[in-house]
Parts: structure tokens; C-alpha cells; sequence
């Protein structure tokens, strides 16, 4: 409540019987013959205005006096806010970015995707987690031309550092070799540019066997030149794979995300939010916040929590899940341009508390693999063939 | 116990606190006269007087008022 210090001029006595008389209530701070002092609030005031004429407020007490302080400083109060504002923008704002890099190529194209993603000049300063997701998604995106990418903000400067990748160039005259095959198998495509066919499709060959070669040989044996076999080669390729699985089946029924901020204080961690003591869990850990001003660092922990249950199967289920679970072995080692033809099962043992089963997989894999020739003399010099 | 509850409800009671050189008073109903030798205060049926020298009411309110001053002697009637 708002309250308001007023001088009433007067007889002491008189001013007193009527500020009685009217039911006006007030604090009295000093008297004098000739005038008093009191302290009143708002309502009250409305009648010291209504029934005195000789009065002076001296001051206000409450909101009224911060609402007064404001209307008579209104430019001081102004300016300073505006100041502040302008200060605040200013900092916060690039002016300036530069890339560390003698390569054109590079410097376009990582300043085109630096616009893109908002770091320019005139725009705001982005935060350390929105640097570190953007530097991520540039090396992931120029992965073939850069190592290593880094955002240093010195200032309202952000200075960018790159690594570039240095790849081999392949030199044509050094590196004389055939195509051999990786693994036992049978031919089943052949696509080759450079070199002499050795075999064809169809046939069967063991690891290591030459399938094109880089001697190229005119008659019996004499060694005309050596080149570097270019080509790739499929073949069908066995597996046997043994799986057990049993009875009382465990199975992930479910996988709860999260995340965990902690304060790392001297080597301690102390959690803010959403601890846990679990170790079936996967943990991405990040800096968000790490200020040379600060005696300790913020970090995010995306966890990832899986919640296993035991199950009890039948035969079938366990055999179903065996066959899957073999099958999957031999997928994750295959490419993209792999295949599996087919499947058999050879031996299927059922136990009391599980099952074995040993299944027959033939694939379609790529089985080139690049053998380095030795230097030979031209002539009639026998070939490796 | 049961006086204590009404008497906390109803708020009627009067209180007079006499202090060093001032007299407190809580739940008065009107001041009936007033001078700077003494003050007439009209309590719950009865009236309290404040004789002294330079008396003064220093604090007025709904329910309570501060009398100060050189206080000689307060009379209950």
C-alpha cells in the first residue's frame, strides 16, 4: 500500500480535533505549534484533499514512489536500458568469419554450408551444442575432403580450422598387380579393364587363386608388360553356421531414453537431472557448457536403457529364432551389392534346455581382392602364371 | 475455553497498554474529548481518561490510537 508523508499547516491542537473529527487515521511523526508532520495512506489522504486546504506532501512511500523515481528519471532509466540492449545485441553478433584453408574448393563449399546453417556475418552466435551438431553434420557431409573441422569464436570473430583429407593418388606405372580371390568358391560374374583373364564363370576357386592377371604374355612365356589387373569378381560362397538358443529366452522388452546433466567438479560428477545406477545402458556423452571463467563443466548424457525379460519358448520358437539368428550373422557381414541365395538347415539338436542347429548358407559375394605383382624383365621370362 | 474462542471471533475485548510516557489502547469505539491536559477515550460501556501535561494522540487508527505525553494518571469510569 502507498503511503504519503503531508505537512498540515495549522494550530497543532486544532489540526489534531480534526483529523479526529473526520475520521481520518494517521501517524504522527512531529508537532509543532504551527504545523505538524503525519504519515497517512491513500484512502486517508483522499480526505486530508477533501477537508484541509493548507497542505504539503513531502514524499511517497510504496509503488507510487518507484512509479514517481521513474517518471522523473524516464531518460536516464531509458537510455540505460537501450545501452545495455545494444551492448548485449552487438556481442552476441557475428561480424567476421574466416576460413583457415588454401583450398578454393574446400573454402566455397564449407562457406556455403556454414551459411546455410546460419553462422554468417550479422547473424547471431550459435551455442556450443549447436557448434558441435554443426561440425558433425559438416564432417559427415564433406567426409572425402576433411579430416577434421573446427569453430573457434575469438571475440565476435569465428575462425574456422580445417584438416583436409590427403588422398593417395593412385599411380598407374608403380603399382603392378592381379586380381586373386579372397575366398574359396565358385564364379558366378566377372566384370574386369584391365589384364589378362585367367579364369571364367563357372569355375571354382580357392583363396588366393589368380582369377586376372597383370603379366601380359605373348606366346608360351615371353613377358610383354606389366600392368595393374583392374576388375571385380562375385562368386558363390558356403558358410556353415552353428547356433544355440535356449529355452528360457532372453529378449529386450523395452528400451527407455532419456537424458542426464551432471556438473563434473575436479574429476567428481554430480548429477543435476535424472540420475541412474543401471548398467545395461549405452551413454552418449557431450560439453554443453565450458567457460574458462567456471571451475567446472556441464555435460548431457543421451542414455539409452534396455529393460531385458526372460521368456520361456517352445521348440519351434527356439528353432525359428536359431534359423533368424544364423541367417543374421552372415547378413551383417555382406554388403550392399552381397546377397544370400539360400538356406539349409543340416543339423537340427534338440536338448533339454535348448537347441543347436547348424545351417548351410550359400551367398553372393564379392571375393576381388588385389595381389602385388614383382617387378619382372621383358623377355623370355617365365610368367607367374 | 469457550470465551477464548468467542472473544478470538468476535475481537470486542479492549486492551489498554500504558507505556513509558504512552498509553496504547486496542478496540476503543470514539474519542469524546481532547486537550493537551486530558484525553477521553470511550471504550466497550465504559470511558477511560488520560490526565497529564502536553498530550497528544501521536498514532490514529480504526481500532487502536497511541497516546503520548507526561502522563500523571489514567482514570477507568
Amino acid at each position: 500500500m502507498n503511503k504519503l508523508k503531508i505537512i498540515l499547516y495549522g494550530n497543532s491542537n486544532t489540526l489534531l480535533k480534526k483529523l479526529i473529527k473526520y475520521k481520518i487515521y494517521y501517524n504522527l511523526s512531529f508537532i509543532k505549534n504551527d504545523y505538524i508532520v503525519i504519515y497517512v495512506d491513500d484512502i486517508n489522504y483522499k480526505k486530508i484533499n477533501k477537508y484541509f486546504k493548507k497542505y504539503e506532501i513531502v514524499n511517497y512511500y510504496g509503488l507510487k514512489r518507484l512509479k514517481l523515481l521513474i517518471k522523473n528519471n524516464n531518460i536516464v532509466i531509458f537510455s540505460v536500458v537501450f545501452s545495455l540492449i545494444i551492448i548485449y545485441i552487438a556481442s552476441n553478433l557475428i561480424f567476421n568469419v574466416k576460413i583457415e584453408t588454401n583450398n578454393k574448393y574446400i573454402k566455397t563449399s564449407i562457406k556455403k554450408e556454414l551459411e546455410k546453417q546460419g553462422i554468417n556475418k550479422y547473424h547471431f552466435k550459435k551455442s556450443y551444442s549447436a557448434l558441435d551438431k554443426i561440425k558433425k553434420q559438416m564432417l559427415v557431409k564433406y567426409s572425402d575432403n576433411i579430416e577434421w573441422i573446427e569453430i573457434e569464436e575469438k571475440g565476435t570473430t569465428y575462425y574456422i580450422k580445417l584438416t583436409e583429407r590427403k588422398k593417395e593418388k593412385f599411380k598407374k606405372e608403380d603399382e603392378i598387380r592381379d586380381i586373386v580371390s579372397d575366398k574359396d568358391g565358385i564364379i558366378r560374374k566377372i566384370v574386369y579393364t584391365n589384364g589378362v583373364l585367367l579364369k571364367d564363370v563357372g569355375d571354382y576357386v580357392k583363396k588366393g587363386e589368380v582369377i586376372i592377371t597383370g603379366n601380359i604374355i605373348k606366346g608360351e612365356d615371353d613377358l610383354k608388360d606389366q600392368v595393374s589387373a583392374t576388375g571385380k569378381v562375385f562368386a558363390e560362397v558356403w558358410y556353415i553356421v552353428n547356433t544355440s538358443v535356449p529355452y528360457n529366452y532372453k529378449y529386450l522388452k523395452k528400451e527407455k531414453k532419456f537424458n542426464r546433466y551432471y556438473i563434473k567438479f575436479f574429476g567428481k560428477e554430480i548429477t543435476i537431472i535424472n540420475y541412474y545406477n543401471d548398467k545395461n545402458v549405452k551413454t552418449n556423452k557431450t560439453k554443453i557448457i565450458d567457460k574458462l571463467y567456471l571451475p567446472f563443466n556441464v555435460y548431457k548424457e543421451e542414455v539409452i536403457k534396455y529393460d531385458y525379460k526372460v521368456k520361456k519358448i517352445s521348440e519351434k520358437e527356439a528353432y525359428d529364432i536359431a534359423l533368424s539368428k544364423s541367417v543374421n550373422k552372415i547378413k551383417l557381414k555382406l554388403k550392399s551389392d552381397e546377397y544370400i541365395i539360400s538356406k539349409k538347415v543340416l543339423k537340427k539338436e534338440p536338448f533339454r534346455s535348448k537347441i543347436n542347429l547348424e545351417v548351410f548358407v550359400k551367398c553372393y559375394e564379392d571375393v576381388t581382392k588385389t595381389s602385388k605383382l614383382n617387378k619382372l624383365e621383358r623377355g623370355s621370362v617365365k610368367s607367374d602364371t | 475455553m469457550f470465551e477464548n474462542l468467542k472473544n478470538y471471533i468476535l475481537d470486542d475485548e479492549y486492551i489498554v497498554s500504558l507505556m513509558n510516557n504512552q498509553v496504547h489502547i486496542y478496540n476503543y469505539i470514539s474519542i469524546d474529548s481532547l486537550n493537551d491536559k486530558y484525553i477521553d477515550v470511550l471504550l466497550n460501556c465504559k470511558t477511560i481518561r488520560i490526565n497529564g501535561n502536553d498530550l497528544y494522540i501521536k498514532k490514529m487508527d480504526k481500532k487502536e490510537i497511541l497516546i503520548s505525553g507526561n502522563i500523571i494518571d489514567i482514570k477507568l469510569r
